[in-house]
């Protein structure tokens, strides 16, 4: 296993489900391989972390688990945001980048 | 990247978490990106294992998320309910909305019965089901003599006991001594109960002033100059000035003339303050002697029974030789306290409970022939997808929530009416709310059992209508319906048994409550009726007591009297006054008053008992007791004359049947002098409950008496006399005060107020009943016209003729009617027995009332079938056939 990634700072694991999630229902396999391609493997998730966050939110309400069939007719859980998730998702979002705009000022070089 | 496509096969509606779903889906996820990493050249084996590093602690994530789900259900499952229960209620809301008269008369029934029931409930639970407000009040008891035959030749005098000997039975003696006061100050001298109390009176029945203090131990001792005053004597005689505390008072004992007649104030009652024994308006310590304890606390630990035992023991010996049947007994405090109003408080909430079952069973009776007609709504429903049980939840829910509100409602007004009524019921009753008037307010505890009770009893009356509905809803039944007419559809609606069954305890509830009001009433009518021997009207009566101080001997008493009642006399609006002993409502039997006579006369043995009264010359004018033979008492009846006596004309027959008694002599009890009987006077009646006696008479002047009751009548409004009279009294001796100054007609009514309470009472509750029980009749016949209309239009299509209609609808009401009747007659007949006790003058079978009421309960039937019938007999075939 090659990675050297970046720790999920605590709670950002939520935000990158609930942007997934955005897009269109997905399971957690698909979830995990998402967040791989888009973030070119800098941000590597462990799959245990993945799994409890995502019955964590599940149970917050914010996103729906439901059973249904892949392509390949397998029996998999897809996850959709809920409208609670979305609102979530927004808010998340600002002050995400409220917090990325701050750390930015400290480390501009003066 | 393998996009899946979001197809939802199916919705699992779970409502409990399964384990394996976790593990299915880190599975699917393992199977997947093992097949990745094959794909990207790993072998199979290797492939897993580097998919199954990247999950990452598996174990820990396979709790973890479980543990998340099973909370997630739980939250669901809670949400679910709620979601159900709110779903419910607002369709309950709803359907009460669409139908407001129904859901508000079916509230208001319900409310109006809770609201009674609990008021009734109120009331016996503050006489018979609360502790008395006394420290460990189970173990007080009152000790009596229990004469188990009638006479005893030597009653021993209690008196003469040497009640110490009690410390060795009893924990704790509770005695005191009833006395009667003079008191000074005010604008003038007033007459008042009061009482001597041992410490045990103090400290065993947690007496203590409001204001100020209690009795110190060392106050109990003769000579002692303390007194504690009421509330309501403050008020009269003291303005309620509170410097009244230490100040010292004026007053003289009746029974205690050496006792100390300056004493000074040390405390003040409440307003409110009970007593078990008599109300007093003068509370002194009692000092240590040989006073009979009427009551005392039982030894920890032992029975009543055992200490009765010992008690006998110890006491009996002390009499020397006592007829061997005599012997003490002891009872429980609140037994005693509560006996004489038991029957009237059981015959109260057995009215209450009757009317509830009355109301519970007209709101089931609609409910269910309602929940028939919903028939379709309820098809739908199920059409829909709903199942059973979820439409019976809905049903139960919509009677909860209706017996909720009414439960609400009828603990609001069983609350308010308690809380104002407080005084009225101890006074109907005869005996105060222990612990005082405001103690029958409703508490807490008590108003959450009247909601939980309301709440069962639309549990119970709407699974009739839930169980109705989900029985006889079928497909088949559906289909009947469309048929019309086919036989049997009619019977298969609201099942009619049910219905049937719930009007006919209806009609027998009524009828019970309809006997007992109408034995109550003929029980009113009866005392009202009943002539009382004397003329109550315009008659004023007031007590009072020549102090022995100045009224040392029986000279001084008669002539003191004698100047009274001149006095009293030459008041402006007077027409005659006359003192008695005991008053003309109270039979005084004294220990054995048997009259025996001389001659021919009844003897000893046989002589009949009396009611003895003395009295002055005018007493039978006064009261208007017609002189049957011989004549009344003069002035020539004085104490150097004859002694003579009057008998009623019950006591000329008991004691000569047959021949004249005047002239004849007689002994009183164990009178050693013989009187001459001078005249013979109409019968008397004594309130009832007490056993009627004849009277015999003996003048005062013959036999003074320091207690005097003066009957005054006058010519005005007697209520309007008191003042005066008090103020003849102070012209003739200002140390004189006239207490209790009463109408007498007061006085026979208060006699009877218990009765006619429970009578008015009853009377409310059967008339609410009735009027239910009607409803019912009218909505049962009316349902019934409303099912039938197609068999009738078509019977009047074939010829039937519009009487033939009226006959087949009223013959379900016969039917209905006469079931109800003949069940409520044989249960009455077991159950006015109960009654009795409450009766005068009317059996409790008495068979007029049951005809009159059958009567009266067939006639209203009658009425509440004349629209029902009138529809059935309008139906036209035409339209009927028309709107099919």
């Amino acid at each position: 296993m090659a990675r050297d990634p970046l720790d999920l700072l605590y709670g950002s694991l939520d935000l990158l489900i609930l942007r997934t999630l955005a897009w269109e229902p997905m399971h957690g396999y698909g979830i995990s391989n998402h967040i791989r391609q888009r973030t070119a493997g800098v941000l590597e998730i462990v799959d245990a972390a993945l799994y409890k966050s995502l019955h964590r939110l599940e149970r917050q309400g914010y996103i729906e688990g439901e059973w249904g069939v892949t392509d390949e007719n397998r029996r998999a859980k897809f996850y959709k945001l809920t409208p609670a998730g979305r609102a979530a998702l927004r808010a998340e979002t600002s002050a995400w980048r409220q917090y990325v705009a701050a750390v930015d000022k400290v480390l501009e070089p003066a | 990247m393998p996009e899946k496509r979001y197809r939802p096969s199916f919705r699992l509606r779970f409502t409990r978490a399964d384990a394996r779903e976790v593990d299915e889906e880190f599975q699917f996820h393992l199977t997947m990106r093992t097949r990745e990493l094959e794909r990207l050249g790993h072998l199979p084996d290797r492939a897993r294992e580097i998919a199954l590093m990247q999950f990452g602690d598996i174990d820990d994530a396979r709790r973890f998320c479980r543990a998340e789900d099973e909370e997630r259900m739980r939250e669901y499952r809670r949400t679910l309910w709620l979601d159900t229960l709110r779903q419910d209620v607002l369709l309950a809301f709803r359907t009460m909305r669409r139908q407001p008269a129904f859901a508000l008369s079916t509230v208001l029934t319900l409310a109006i019965a809770i609201a009674l029931a609990t008021s009734a409930y109120g009331i016996v639970h503050a006489y018979l089901v609360r502790p008395l407000p006394y420290p460990d009040p189970d173990r007080l008891v009152f000790v009596r003599p229990a004469p188990t035959r009638d006479p005893f030749p030597n009653m021993p005098r209690l008196q003469d006991v040497d009640w110490r000997i009690a410390d060795s039975v009893f924990a704790e003696v509770v005695a005191w001594d009833l006395d009667a006061f003079t008191v000074a100050g005010g604008d003038r001298t007033e007459s008042v109960q009061g009482a001597w109390g041992s410490p045990g009176y103090f400290s065993a029945l947690g007496v203590r002033p409001a204001i100020g203090r209690g009795f110190t131990p060392g106050e109990f001792v003769r000579g002692s100059s303390v007194v504690i005053i009421s509330d309501g004597l403050w008020s009269r005689k003291f303005s309620r000035d509170p410097s009244i505390l230490g100040r010292s008072i004026r007053l003289q004992s009746l029974d205690n003339p050496a006792s100390a007649e300056v004493a000074t104030v040390v405390g003040i009652m409440g307003p409110n303050a009970w007593h078990v024994n008599r109300f007093t308006d003068v509370l002194r310590p009692l000092p240590p002697g040989r006073n009979f304890p009427p009551m005392a606390r039982l030894k920890p630990g032992v029975t009543i029974q055992e200490t009765e035992r010992r008690l006998n023991a110890v006491v009996l010996p002390q009499f020397g030789k006592v007829d061997p049947n005599y012997r003490l007994s002891l009872a429980g405090v609140q037994q005693e306290y509560t006996w004489r109003l038991r029957p009237t408080l059981l015959a109260l909430i057995g009215g209450a409970l009757f009317l509830l079952l009355v109301a519970g069973a007209s709101v089931a009776g609609a409910q269910t022939a309602r929940a028939a007609a919903r028939r379709a709504e309820v098809h739908v429903r199920i059409a829909l997808g709903a199942s059973r049980w979820r439409i019976a939840m809905q049903l139960l829910t919509e009677s909860l929530l209706i017996a909720l509100i009414a439960a609400l409602i009828g603990a609001g007004i069983a609350s308010t009416v308690l809380g104002t009524f407080g005084t009225t019921v101890g006074q109907q009753l005869g005996a105060g709310i222990p612990g005082g008037a405001d103690r029958l307010a409703l508490g807490p505890g008590m108003l959450v059992l009247v909601v939980g009770i309301g709440a069962l009893i639309g549990a119970a009356f709407g699974l009739l209508p839930a169980l109705v509905v989900t029985r006889t809803v079928g497909f088949l039944d559906s289909l009947g319906g469309s048929l019309g007419i086919q036989k049997g559809s009619v019977r298969s609606v609201a099942s009619p048994a049910l219905r049937r069954g719930l009007f006919v305890a209806q009609v027998a509830f009524t009828m019970m409550l309809l006997v007992g009001a109408g034995l109550m009433a003929r029980t009113i009518l009866t005392i009202a009726t009943t002539s009382l021997g004397f003329n109550d009207e315009h008659v004023v009566k007031g007590d009072m007591f020549l102090p022995p101080t100045r009224y040392k001997d029986q000279a001084a008493q008669r002539a003191g009297t004698e100047r009274l009642l001149a006095g009293i006399a030459a008041t402006e609006g007077v027409r005659g006054v006359a003192t008695s002993f005991p008053d003309p409502l109270r039979i005084f039997t004294g220990p054995d008053v048997r009259v025996r006579g001389e001659g021919t006369l009844a003897q000893t043995d046989s002589g009949p008992q009396a009611a003895q009264y003395v009295v002055t010359p005018g007493y039978f004018d006064v009261l208007d007791i017609p002189l049957r033979a011989g004549r009344a008492f003069g002035a020539q009846d004085d104490a150097p004359a004859t002694p003579v006596a009057i008998v009623s004309e019950g006591m000329a027959r008991a004691l000569g049947p047959g021949q004249s008694v005047i002239g004849r002599r007689v002994k009183i009890g164990s009178d050693s002098i013989w009187r001459t009987i001078v005249g013979v006077v109409g019968e008397t009646q004594h309130p009832v409950e007490s056993t009627s006696l004849p009277e015999i008479y003996i003048p005062f002047a013959q036999d003074p008496i320091p207690l005097l009751f003066i009957l005054t009548r006058v010519t005005g409004d007697p209520r309007e006399m008191t003042s005066a009279l008090q103020r003849a009294v102070a012209r003739v001796d200002d140390g004189l005060g006239l207490a209790n100054v009463t109408p007498l007609r007061e006085l026979t009514d208060r006699a009877t107020s218990r009765h006619r309470a429970l009578a008015t009472v009853l009377a409310l509750f059967a008339l609410l009943a009735l009027g239910l029980a009607m409803l019912g009749l009218y909505a049962s016949l009316a349902y019934v016209v409303a099912q039938r209309r197609r068999e009738i239009a078509i019977r009047v299509a074939v010829g039937a003729s519009a009487w033939a209609i009226r006959g087949l609808i009223a013959r379900e009401g016969v039917a209905l009617v006469g079931t109800g009747l003949v069940l409520g007659v044989v249960l009455s007949l077991a159950l006015t027995r109960l009654l009795a006790s409450q009766l005068y003058g009317v059996t409790p079978t008495d068979p007029s009332t049951f005809a009159s009421i059958t009567a009266l309960l067939g006639a209203s039937a009658l009425l509440a079938a004349l629209a029902p019938l009138r529809q059935a007999a309008r139906v036209q075939p035409a339209e009927i056939m028309r709107s099919e």
